[in-house]
């Protein structure tokens, strides 16, 4: 597989590409004809009328007030339907860049890029599929092991997240990701978000839209995908089996990005 | 500022977001308006932080990532989206 990004910059293939596994091991194996069996029945009666559409039953009894700590009884998580993300469009890039403040300004090498639309293209028959892509949200950060001072950290919640006040701007974290999730800061900014600090000098990602999920509401991207009626999205609490996230990634053959380097994801992808 | 450390790793690592433990709280309550009734940013001397670090000659370098005024809308960039109603019809969607 080969890929581009929204800017038409390709990844150059190599270990940092992004490519897609499937779970492929013995358990894996009996755990899909289970999936088949259950999942025939589980579609008859999901696939009328029913879009991705919920934010889980998490997102009721998950919320915590304002004084508690973020706990490990919740793990955040996205799963993303790429038969529902059409080529073109990228409402939720620019959902992200509104609530996060980052922009183009011109410089596709250095721009940061917390959100990315991909197209994927398989070479062999030129079948192609769009998937949005960001941080991974891994519950076995690769960031978070190279990290020379631990600014590069995983919240109890499952999101992952760079302490700015602690990055000494050493990109370790960049090159370690397997997913081209983290961007630079190269330049001087101005005009930040007060919800969104933002430097130069620092490494930075998706927060999963950490400000928003501590007021329980979902991240941008979520939130923009389903006001444009597309659904391909959807958030929630993967350590709740009621949540409606937990019930469809228990129910449908999912795909986690990379799942062969064992950094259980917190983004499910269907339909790659 | 040992006490504003232990509160700022509390909010980044912890996701404790009361007022107290939140510079935005400082920021939305201390913003001084300049001439032209606008917040001032860090950029001007009589910004409340400036006006004591100034006197004791020491550099504020925490506006270099955060916002040094309280977010001021702008329409156009922050459309009256239905984020609320969207949020309901997450609940709603819930019970289906």
């Amino acid at each position: 597989m080969s890929c581009e990004s929204r800017n038409g910059t390709g990844c150059g293939g190599g270990a940092a590409c992004v490519r897609a596994h499937t779970h492929a091991d013995a358990a894996g194996e009996s755990r899909r004809a289970f999936l088949r069996d259950a999942a025939a029945t589980v579609v008859s009666t999901l696939a009328t009328g029913v879009t991705l559409y919920a934010f889980g039953a998490a997102a009721a009894t998950a919320g915590r007030e304002p004084s508690e700590k973020a706990t490990s009884k919740v793990r955040w998580g996205l799963l993303i339907d790429a038969s529902k993300c059409p080529e073109g469009c990228s409402k939720c890039v620019t959902a992200c860049q509104v609530e996060n403040g980052w922009r183009d300004t011109g410089h596709p090498e250095t721009d940061a890029q917390w959100i990315r639309k991909l197209t994927v293209r398989n070479p062999k028959d030129g079948a192609t599929f769009a998937l949005p892509m960001m941080c991974q949200h891994c519950a076995n950060p690769p960031c978070v092991d190279v990290c020379p001072t631990g600014a590069s950290f995983k919240r109890a919640d499952g999101i992952v997240l760079v302490d700015k006040h602690t990055c000494i701007g050493c990109r370790y974290c960049m090159m370690a990701c397997p997913y081209k999730a983290r961007s630079f800061v190269h330049e001087p900014l101005e005009g930040q978000k007060p919800h969104a600090p933002r430097g130069k000098g620092t490494v930075e990602s998706c927060t999963l839209c950490v400000h928003r999920v501590d007021e329980g509401r979902p991240p941008a991207c979520v939130e923009a995908c389903n006001d444009a009626s597309r659904g391909a999205m959807l958030f929630g609490d993967l350590n709740d089996p009621s949540s409606e996230i937990a019930k469809r990634v228990a129910a449908y053959r999912t795909t986690r990005i990379r799942a062969d380097l064992g950094t259980d994801t917190g983004v499910y992808y269907r339909n790659i | 500022m040992t006490a504003l450390s232990r509160q700022r790793d509390l909010t980044v690592r912890d996701g404790i977001r009361t007022k107290r433990f939140s510079l935005k709280g400082c920021i939305d309550c201390h913003a001084v308006t300049g001439a032209d009734g606008a917040p001032v940013t860090a950029a001007s001397p009589s910004h409340f932080c400036r006006t004591c670090h100034d006197y004791v000659a020491v550099r504020v370098d925490c506006f270099e990532c955060h916002a040094s005024r309280p977010e001021t809308k702008a329409p156009a960039e922050n459309p009256p989206g239905n984020g609320g109603a969207a949020f309901a019809q997450y609940v709603k969607g819930v019970g289906r």
